[in-house]
């Protein structure tokens, strides 16, 4: 039978749900601004010379670097629930 | 049956499920990789096998809910669980025939809660936990991961609109593999933690395992092996329906629509409140075609959200039926007619499905407008 405590709690967690969807925007979000400015810095790169070359090389190293960040952050977020 | 070889079964049958989920959801993470040709289609596969089996390992925050959140666990006997498992084996390998991505989370819910019903009566079913924790959240979650892609894929094709193409579609196919990857991760995380749940379940019933203790190491191994080995075979016909049929794919809207289900999945996996894979992956790919403005065949989004919403019912109908034949007989004999019958449906299925083949050699084939589902007939013709 549904126990006290679980009638007490409130049918839909929805704080929980909002905080799925405040993450998901924010590294989602986040993670596809990274990309597309990576890529973009890739992109132009291909046209540029000399010194502006380099720099949308590391713009776009700089991108790749903190979406793996990203990704071992959110590796870390799951592997602390276990 | 003595309980210990009955529980042998269940475990069996639990197994059973998770290879089913497995080639079930395999569109989840890799159908937008193989339908853009980022990944050639059996190496997505063999990426993502890997992957889930990696994922079962990472987190044991969703199978406590399905184990404790659904029914009663004093009103759960081994023969419901197995009832309830053939009930939600059914649906999966049903609509697998037909190519559609249904939620294999729903199946097994309907086919425990049915078979719940008719052994202890609905007071046994914690409806808030099933109301509350998994199905408002799964209903919503197509509709925030496909905001969410729509939103995401909009932004990447602006941002990205000047740069020169190739160099756009490069950087992009290597974007989408890596968040493939973080969905096959995510998909091994949170559905082998369902069937973990279910087993573990099915130990406590048992009396193998206090109802306090936390899923045993050798039940975390064989789910992450089960569903890796049947992502690994890969279900090519729902494949074929999410990479080809809901919408034109291209390197930047796939990845913007796997980065969204990475990141609801994850979040979700985080919260401890377990998601529809399928639902969340699928509706992403929806919201990706919309973010892109080019059209998306709203007749087979349509008929998705209908076989969604039978899920639950359809398997718990099953898992009902399959309990009320099981006690009817009793015994031995039920649980071995049973588990007959369901081997016989399986592979009536399987033989049927070998009329209308999808693989690796036809899986993008060109998607025909006039079709709304891949039906095994429509697909031999």
């Amino acid at each position: 039978m549904i126990g006290a405590a679980s009638t007490a709690s409130p049918l839909v967690d929805w704080v929980g749900i909002l905080k799925v969807i405040g993450l998901s925007v924010v590294f989602g979000g986040g993670a596809v601004l990274l990309v597309s400015l990576g890529v973009l810095c890739f992109a132009h790169s291909e046209a540029a010379q000399g010194s502006r070359r380099t720099q949308l090389r590391a713009g776009a190293g700089l991108c790749a670097v903190v979406v793996l960040g990203l990704i071992g952050f959110g590796l870390a977020v799951m592997m602390s629930k276990s | 049956m003595h309980q210990t070889p009955l529980l042998f079964v269940v475990v069996g049958t639990a197994l059973a499920f998770d290879f089913t989920n497995g080639f079930h959801d395999t569109a989840n993470a890799m159908a937008t990789s193989i339908a853009t040709g980022a990944l050639k289609p059996r190496v997505a596969v063999a990426l993502s096998s890997v992957l889930n089996l990696v994922g079962a390992f990472i987190s044991l925050s969703v199978a406590a809910v399905i184990a404790k959140g659904i029914v009663d666990q004093g009103a759960v006997t081994l023969d419901v669980i197995f009832a309830g498992l053939v009930g939600a084996i059914l649906w999966n390998l049903v609509t697998w025939l037909f190519g559609i991505p249904s939620s294999s989370s729903h199946a097994l819910i309907g086919g425990v809660v049915g078979a719940t019903m008719v052994h202890a009566g609905s007071g046994a079913v914690e409806w808030n936990g099933v109301f509350g924790k998994v199905l408002i959240p799964a209903v919503l979650s197509p509709f925030i991961a496909g905001a969410i892609a729509a939103f995401a894929t909009w932004f990447a094709l602006r941002l990205t609109r000047n740069a020169q193409a190739n160099a756009k579609q490069q950087g992009f196919r290597w974007a989408q593999i890596g968040s493939a990857s973080m969905v096959s991760l995510a998909h091994g995380t949170n559905d082998a933690q369902k069937t973990m749940g279910v087993i573990t379940l099915a130990l406590v019933a048992n009396g193998s395992l206090a109802g306090s203790a936390s899923t045993p190491t050798w039940v975390v191994l064989l789910c992450g092996l089960a569903i890796g080995l049947g992502t690994y075979l890969g279900g090519w016909r729902i494949i074929r329906t999410v990479g080809k049929g809901i919408t034109e794919l291209d390197t930047p809207q796939g990845f913007a629509a796997e980065t969204s289900s990475a990141a609801v999945l994850l979040a979700s996996t985080h919260m401890g409140i377990p998601l529809s894979t399928t639902q969340v992956c699928t509706g992403s790919v929806v919201g990706s075609g919309v973010g892109r403005w080019i059209p998306v065949r709203w007749s087979v989004f349509g008929e998705m959200l209908v076989a969604w919403g039978l899920t639950m019912p359809a398997a718990a109908l099953v898992g009902a039926g399959a309990f009320s034949l099981e006690s009817a007989i009793g015994g031995n004999a039920g649980v071995i007619v049973l588990g007959v019958l369901l081997a016989a449906a399986a592979a009536g299925i399987y033989a049927r499905s070998r009329q209308a083949p999808v693989n690796p050699e036809n899986v993008n084939d060109p998607w025909d407008p006039e079709v709304a589902i891949a039906t095994p007939a429509t697909l031999a013709a």
